[in-house]
């Protein structure tokens, strides 16, 4: 197990080097506008411009861009300054980190354990009426969009504007550290709106995956041995049906994020998906180079925890 | 010999969208101490849910199981939760169809053993171990103390098989539920098999109920032999008597379509035509008209019940055709193959 987990680390520094060497030639070798133009601000002379190409080393051969921007990132975790507020990227994105963090990992926790919950329940009472609510809810959940649950819920249940006030409205975010009372009202609303959609998807898959368990072979050898029906179903088959679930969550981890993005903005909570959209919003580039290369980072070690609990699920993933 | 289990007029339906399934249709068997019966048919024959249903097992919620099943004097299909689950794995145990997946993959192979074991015996860990060290062995499984710390991928098909067949016998059952064990495995693995479930069943004096869809392979072990078709019963014999003069078109078709051993080898197999019949809307009269190439305009309406064989102790058929035109049949078949 040890042995798996250093060869999946070394692996994730592998794909880190790749994704911070595609960013770069997205951003300095395909520039969507020149950067020294975006930088400079309204009616730019062209003195000013070649001071700005020149501090910013936009002259150099690319290998030597490329060699800075490895040096002032990997040793300094450097973006540069935003065009935009001429703070440094790196300051913007350690502010607004936290409650990026808190909304996608409340939202993935609380989806995967919805998701498995009535996942197993749609399954185990397939033609009970618990089972169809479940299952017809879950196709309601997966066709609305992020935004829209998201107006909607603040419009239903918002504390300013909702008809039925009883949840922080958009605005209400407090960080952890400030009070942890308020930091978790703030987030109810976004945290299930960011899951709805997600655990929606899981549930289903839940079900269908634990259905097909069912059907299995062990799961009779299971029953045959004369074990109890809930050690069946939760040592023997639940184990097996849940191994697609953390899979396919592992994989919905950008789409998470992206979501996160949309719910930000609805919430407006100043994460790094707020920070993004601005961003992009004003042609910002170190900025929106930052947040990719942060979300970039946040996939692949998503990716990573999923295969360390994939592993410890399944044994014969460890020898792969 | 007095009857271990006794079986009286099985069913098992289930309801589906399209209509009542009926797998199993009125089975009644039974089995003495230490005998093996066989039950062959082929595919959708219905053999392997009415194995499961006599441990309570079907699959799926919608399965309605009615009839008899007496074990020791006592109605399993009466039986609640917990005392059905005191026999199964103790008294009756099992060994599933699905070779391939009979095992949990995730599970060490030696804790998937101490599991049954535990379940029914009050005894540490340790000794569990040790009694599954000496099962495996028992079973001929090579290193065994090496064996019961891996994972069942790590097993060859046969080892896998083995230790299906030993986790069934942990706790020493009166009556092995044994589904198609040698299905998928090349012929020689299939006669150590099975010869291996003969010496366990003469150590510990086991009945055994051998599912299959092979009349040979049935022979090598049985006692008795069930044909089910359609689910139902079309012949029931002892095994010499079914070998000797099978009386079931049905059976014929089995005998046919299997090869045989010093059969010439450019014998050709005959495959039984047509398809197993829809169990929802079941053919009119016999069951198996539609595929009966001695079918009579009566065979259609009227539906056969077990009838005795004259003249053949415990050999019952259920077949419209005449006694007389059935040997005659069957001795043309025989002799047909010979000239072949």
């Amino acid at each position: 197990m040890t042995r798996y987990v250093i060869r999946r680390v070394l692996w994730v520094i592998v794909l880190l080097f790749g994704v911070i060497s595609v960013t770069f030639v997205i951003f300095y070798l395909f520039p969507s506008g020149d950067p020294a133009v975006l930088r400079a601000g309204p009616h730019p002379t062209p003195q000013l411009l070649a001071t700005i190409r020149h501090k910013l080393g936009l002259n150099k051969a690319w290998y030597v861009q490329y060699f800075d921007y490895l040096k002032a990132l990997i040793l300094h975790f450097d973006f540069g300054f935003s065009y935009q507020s001429h703070i440094a990227v790196r300051t913007q994105i350690f502010n607004r980190l936290p409650a990026t963090i808190s909304l996608a990992v409340g939202a993935a926790v609380l989806s995967l354990i919805t998701a498995i919950t009535i996942g197993t329940i749609a399954a185990l009472r397939r033609r009970s009426p618990l089972g169809c609510l479940a299952t017809g809810g879950a196709v309601v959940a997966i066709s609305a969009p992020v935004f829209w649950v998201g107006m909607i819920s603040l419009y239903l249940f918002a504390t300013d504007i909702g008809k039925l006030a009883i949840l922080p409205g958009a605005g209400s975010y407090v960080p952890l550290t400030h009070n942890p009372g308020k930091w978790f009202a703030s987030l109810i609303m976004p945290w299930c709106v960011l899951a709805a959609g997600f655990a929606a998807a899981s549930a289903r898959l839940m079900r269908s995956s634990l259905i097909e368990t069912l059907g299995k072979g062990y799961v009779s050898t299971a029953r045959a041995k004369g074990i109890s029906e809930r050690r069946v179903i939760v040592r023997h088959a639940l184990r097996v049906a849940i191994a697609p679930v953390v899979t396919a969550a592992g994989l919905g981890i950008g789409v998470l994020l992206a979501a996160a993005i949309l719910t930000e903005t609805a919430f407006n909570i100043p994460g790094i998906g707020r920070l993004t959209y601005d961003s992009i919003q004003a042609g910002d580039l170190p900025t929106i180079q930052g947040t990719v290369l942060l979300g970039a980072c946040l996939v692949v070690v998503a990716k990573l925890v999923v295969d360390v609990v994939y592993a410890l699920i399944d044994p014969r993933a460890r020898s792969r | 010999m007095s009857a271990l289990l006794e079986v009286e007029d099985l069913r098992v339906e289930f309801r589906t969208q399209d209509g009542i399934v009926r797998a199993v249709d009125g089975v009644s068997c039974s089995v003495d101490v230490g005998k093996t019966l066989a039950i062959v048919g082929g595919a959708g024959s219905g053999k392997t849910v009415a194995s499961m249903a006599l441990l309570g097992l079907t699959p799926g919620p919608c399965a309605h199981i009615s009839g008899r099943v007496a074990f020791e004097g006592r109605d399993l299909l009466g039986l609640a939760g917990h005392e059905l689950r005191s026999i199964r794995g103790e008294e009756i145990a099992m060994v599933v169809q699905d070779r391939s997946s009979s095992l949990h993959p995730f599970y060490k192979v030696g804790d998937q053993l101490i599991e049954a074991i535990v379940t029914h015996r009050q005894v540490s860990r340790a000794a569990a171990r040790d009694r599954t060290i000496d099962l495996l062995e028992l079973l001929g499984i090579p290193e065994p103390h090496h064996r019961v710390d891996q994972y069942p991928d790590e097993l060859s098909p046969s080892m896998r098989q083995r230790t299906t067949i030993a986790m069934a016998l942990a706790n020493e059952p009166q009556l092995l539920v044994a589904d198609d064990p040698t299905s998928g495995l090349d012929l020689t693995v299939q006669a150590e098999i099975l010869e291996l479930l003969k010496r366990v069943r003469e150590r510990l004096g086991m009945a055994i109920i051998f599912v299959c869809r092979d009349l040979a392979v049935a022979a090598e072990i049985a006692d008795d032999i069930c044909v089910v078709y359609a689910g139902r019963i079309v012949e029931r014999a002892p095994t010499e008597l079914i070998l000797e003069s099978p009386q079931h078109p049905y059976t014929w078709a089995l005998f046919k379509s299997a090869p045989q051993l010093g059969a010439p080898r450019d014998e050709e197999l005959a495959p039984n035509p047509g398809r197993p019949p829809s169990l929802i809307h079941r053919p009119s009269g016999c069951l198996f008209h539609p595929r009966c190439p001695y079918v009579r305009d009566e065979h259609r309406r009227v539906d056969p019940a077990l009838q005795p064989v004259a003249g053949q102790d415990g050999h019952e058929v259920a077949c419209l055709l005449e006694p007389e035109a059935r040997t005659r049949t069957w001795q043309e078949l025989k002799a047909g193959a010979r000239a072949r």
